[in-house]
């Protein structure tokens, strides 16, 4: 190992160490990824961090490693966001948009568009005739998840949104069987239901 | 053949038409009040062209020119909406005359034409009667097409050097004919016809490219509609998983592509090709058609055209294998389950939404923070004017050194700052110059350090001196020393 790989090999670390890293606009770091997989993946396990990497949808990022039972367990370092109802319904959305969108095409990349978002999510928001104040509250959540890097604004466009690919790992079915459950519990918190019709769990 | 038949007759059959008029975006394209705009505007562009892609800016800044045009001498314009207007309306599901697409890494959405409003369009221009129908040539080909088959699908070796020998025979009988001094020769007729003829389906061949690589994507859509409403057995759709795994290779029109791209790339059929062409063109008779499309360029085209659907194809394939991957499957399907029950819950709790609800997840980078990241103040430091008498001078230069100035674009370089600023946190200037080297030497050299003084994001380091190097206009390499400048994000 040089010094040259050496220096590479810290760069992309740091790198890491701040955000996701896409092959599409980092092709350089994306490569240091690919060929000091290894080094990487040791390093970062001495901070409690594993290395996910995705080849096919061209991304990489830093995980918070899960302990088993009877683990002695170190500090966080990946600190969670606290997620309201709706963000978390629509990050669900986004999760099912991108589903439908892989068993229909072969294209890399979803866009999606404020009002489409909108649409989508008035299905599940109380009904309201003030259609301006769900409009803004809806912005608010798409500017939540933006923050959080899993919707992107296209240059030069207020109103579309790619969905980053990096979203499917997060939004996975752990956490989704965990917002159901959630729900599950609320329900029978707040009227005592029974629940309707899927009872089959 | 009678099978055949019975397919053809369901094809025109009336409820079958009534369907098509409807549904199929060529024939809306013919029905359209707008089609006269429609095929002008997307033959000019695309076809004409031979593009396969415009960016969504140009496209309605050319069409909105095309309208104005259009509308010259008009009281009023004659198509009263807007150029994005139009275009999102055709590439819309109702019409699908174009496909509106992301390519990777570009932020605005581009547009290429379907391949079936290109047939419509190509049938318009067919309208156009030629002067004359070449019967002949076409006759020739089609007996050649089934002369090869029979030959080429014979296993008997006997049967097939007999036919090697008849034509050996005729080979010999028209060398002798020639060595009399008897040549047989094309008459002008036939040679405009076979010419004629060898440019239209030249021409057809480019058309195909956009039908071949729909067919490649519906393909593509089938197979993956069919993974993904998968019911029975899962060892059944490994199975099918397993035979599909080079899906699109291995169909029919993939085999087909393979073969016609493997002849085009190889570099004897692309010297005989050009060879030949060349001298077809030099033809008087041929000279005398003079053919509207450049002709001679249409091999570069074919190749370009070809390399589009490889690309396709490649990216196709690539995103298909993934998805027919049995761990991604399981945990596509298990995910789609768990959706549908959030949804149904969440309709459920609609008009009470939960109010205290603690879900989390995860950041998508470790959070390390550095409040002391950011450059302290430091305060401007003012230039001393001295208050002198400025003199006359004499006016003995001349005023060209005035124009020849260099002129540096310092908007540029700031945007070239703020470009890579998007993808790291902090830079140097040095390294900023490493990716955009300087064109004009130390003047511009000079205005990233004009912009660094008036930025407050950049920070001087005078301890830690950095080299940076240019060639200047006589290919000499000059290297300057200076502080180290950082810019950071803001």
């Amino acid at each position: 190992m040089n010094v040259l790989d050496d220096l590479a090999f810290s760069r992309t670390l740091v790198a890491l160490f701040k955000n996701v890293i896409f092959k599409e606009t980092d092709p350089e770091t994306w490569e240091v990824i690919l060929a000091q997989k290894y080094k990487i993946e040791d390093y970062v396990s001495k901070v409690g961090l594993i290395l996910i990497v995705d080849e096919m949808d061209g991304y990489g990022y830093l995980k918070q490693r899960l302990y088993g039972e009877g683990e002695e367990e170190i500090p966080r370092l990946v600190s969670r966001h606290a997620l309201s109802y709706p963000v978390s319904l629509l990050l669900v959305l986004l999760r099912k948009q991108l589903l439908e969108f892989d068993s229909t095409t072969g294209d890399q990349r979803l866009i999606v568009t404020r009002q489409q978002i909108a649409e989508r999510m008035q299905l599940f928001l109380k009904d309201t005739t003030n259609e301006a104040k769900m409009v803004a509250n809806i912005d608010n959540h798409i500017k939540k998840i933006e923050d959080m890097g899993f919707l992107r604004r296209l240059r030069g466009s207020e109103d579309s949104f790619e969905v980053q690919r990096v979203l499917r790992s997060f939004v996975n079915a752990e956490w989704l069987r965990d917002v159901n459950e959630l729900l599950d519990k609320y329900r029978v918190y707040a009227g005592g239901e029974t629940g309707e019709g899927e009872s089959q769990e | 053949m009678v099978q055949q038949k019975n397919e053809f007759s369901e094809h025109m059959s009336f409820e079958f038409l009534e369907l098509l008029r409807k549904k199929n975006p060529a024939w809306r394209l013919l029905a359209s009040p707008q089609a006269p705009l429609v095929a002008a505007f997307l033959y000019k562009e695309f076809i004409a062209e031979n593009k396969r892609l415009v960016a969504e800016q140009e496209l309605i800044s050319r069409l909105e020119g095309f309208i104005d045009r259009l509308s010259q001498g008009q009281n009023e314009r004659l198509f009263p909406r807007t150029g994005r207007e139009y275009l999102d309306d055709w590439a819309g599901d109702e019409h699908g005359w174009l496909r509106k697409f992301y390519p990777p890494g570009q932020d605005e959405p581009y547009f290429d034409v379907t391949s079936l409003a290109q047939k419509a369009i190509e049938w318009l221009l067919s309208l156009r009667q030629q002067t004359f129908i070449g019967t002949e040539s076409r006759l020739i080909t089609v007996f050649e097409l089934l002369h090869q088959i029979v030959e080429r699908s014979e296993t008997d070796p006997k049967l097939r050097l007999a036919e090697l020998e008849r034509r050996k025979a005729e080979i010999e009988q028209e060398i002798i004919r020639v060595q009399n001094g008897q040549v047989a020769l094309l008459d002008e007729t036939q040679i405009k016809e076979r010419f004629w003829q060898a440019m239209t389906i030249a021409r057809e061949i480019l058309a195909d490219f956009r039908a071949v690589e729909q067919n490649f994507r519906d393909l593509d859509r089938g197979m993956r509609e069919r993974i993904a409403t998968w019911d029975r057995g899962k060892g059944e759709l490994l199975e099918t998983v397993f035979s599909e795994q080079d899906g699109i290779g291995q169909s029919e029109q993939g085999k087909s592509f393979a073969a016609f791209w493997k002849f085009l790339m190889s570099s004897s059929y692309q010297e005989d090709f050009q060879d030949t062409l060349d001298r077809a063109l030099q033809l008087k008779a041929v000279h005398e058609m003079s053919t509207s499309r450049n002709l001679r360029h249409i091999h570069h085209d074919w190749v370009n055209a070809g390399a589009h659907v490889q690309e396709t194809v490649a990216v196709l394939s690539q995103q298909l294998r993934r998805y027919v991957d049995e761990n991604f499957l399981e945990e596509e399907r298990r995910i789609n389950q768990i959706i549908r029950e959030i949804e149904g819950k969440a309709v459920a709790v609609r008009n009470d939404p939960p109010q205290e609800w603690e879900m989390k997840i995860d950041e998508v980078a470790p959070e390390i923070s550095f409040p002391l990241d950011r450059p302290l103040f430091t305060p401007p430091q003012r230039p001393e004017i001295k208050d002198d008498v400025i003199g006359a001078g004499v006016e003995d230069v001349s005023a060209e050194a005035l124009f020849s100035q260099v002129y540096v674009d310092k908007e540029k370089l700031k945007d070239q700052i703020g470009y890579l600023l998007q993808a790291q946190d902090r830079i140097t200037l040095s390294r900023i110059i490493e990716h955009y080297p300087l064109e004009l030497g130390l003047s511009e050299l000079v205005t990233y350090l004009v912009i660094a003084s008036e930025s407050p994001q950049a920070a001087f380091y005078p301890e830690d001196v950095e080299e940076v190097s240019w060639t200047d206009e006589t290919g000499k390499k000059k290297v300057a020393k200076m502080a180290k400048i950082i810019f950071q994000r803001t």
